[in-house]
């Protein structure tokens, strides 16, 4: 029982270091300081969106979807 | 995860018309010379020739950026990769580093001068206030910005070329070949899109006929309405 008990304490403190390998990390700097590795510049929602980043990606997605004209007429 | 922003030329429909570059051009009043997208037609007037509107293609890991000494390419939040007239020294690592030729360079002259490197910015301008007078003299219009698409994608008459966020785009794409039932059939083509198919198998593989070649179908027969 005992064997048992700290095989599962060894699985569960192995278990954040196996996890991490499904991280997926961003390969580029992002965003900071109003720059983008080095470069001034703003965000695509900050100008004309007033930083609302869900109104921003929900327009876009709408112009993406009217790429589909199958949605207007399905053949 | 953030959008990553990308363009896909479906080659079965593109017509070869070149209004995605004449589109990109009056968007973004550019100089004479340069072309951010041009189309290239593969085994011209051959049987089975096709066309492909080509531009930046906003790599996820971009050899350009990759290569530029100054440093001045960057990837924005979205994956569109974006680069700084004001660090560009024109050296044109870029264009030999790039597979699609896409840095495009407005000047020829002694001592190879080239000017400074401008290419397809997604239509997303660069490194200034979006949509100031600035951002459009040096980069062009910023319709990313705006909450619109490319304009050579959104005014495609055929739809040959999508642009947009990548999973949504490659849906359409899917969804088109499962419907049409033959697709490129390129090396690849089921890791990137191999999932459980609701609209079918692709039926016609290799040099078989083709739904579209078939007498009598639906889509040869224009009187004829569809099952």
């Amino acid at each position: 029982m005992n064997k048992i008990r700290s095989r599962l304490r060894y699985l569960i403190l192995a278990l954040p270091l196996l996890l991490t390998g499904c991280l997926e990390v961003d390969q580029f700097p992002g965003w900071l300081h109003g720059e983008y590795a080095g470069k001034e510049d703003q965000r695509h929602f900050q100008a004309r969106f007033h930083g609302d980043r869900l109104a921003w990606s929900a327009a876009i997605q709408n112009r993406a979807m009217q790429q589909n004209e199958y949605n207007r007429a399905n053949p | 995860m953030a959008a990553r922003m990308k363009f896909i030329c479906d080659t079965e429909r593109c017509i070869d018309c070149n209004g995605c570059v004449t589109a990109c051009k009056n968007e973004h009043e550019l100089a004479w010379g340069i072309n951010r997208r041009r189309v290239v037609t593969i085994n011209d007037g051959i049987p089975g020739e096709r066309s492909v509107s080509v531009a930046c293609m906003h790599c996820t890991d971009a050899p350009c950026l990759a290569v530029c000494p100054t440093n001045c390419i960057y990837h924005t939040e979205d994956g569109i990769v974006l680069h700084s007239k004001d660090q560009c020294i024109g050296c044109g690592y870029c264009y030999y580093a790039c597979p699609f030729g896409a840095p495009q360079f407005p000047e020829t002259g002694m001592f190879n001068h080239r000017g400074k490197m401008d290419k397809c910015t997604f239509c997303a301008g660069g490194p200034e206030p979006d949509t100031s007078e600035a951002e459009f003299k040096k980069y062009g219009r910023n319709r990313i910005a705006e909450g619109k698409l490319p304009a050579c994608a959104e005014q495609c008459g055929t739809k040959a070329l999508l642009g947009g966020e990548a999973n949504q785009i490659a849906d359409i794409y899917r969804q088109r070949v499962e419907t049409r039932g033959y697709g490129p059939e390129l090396w690849g083509w089921k890791i990137a899109y191999g999932r459980p198919k609701g609209g079918g198998e692709i039926k016609a593989k290799g040099d078989l006929p083709r739904t579209n070649q078939i007498i009598g179908d639906v889509q040869n027969d224009p009187g004829r309405f569809p099952q």
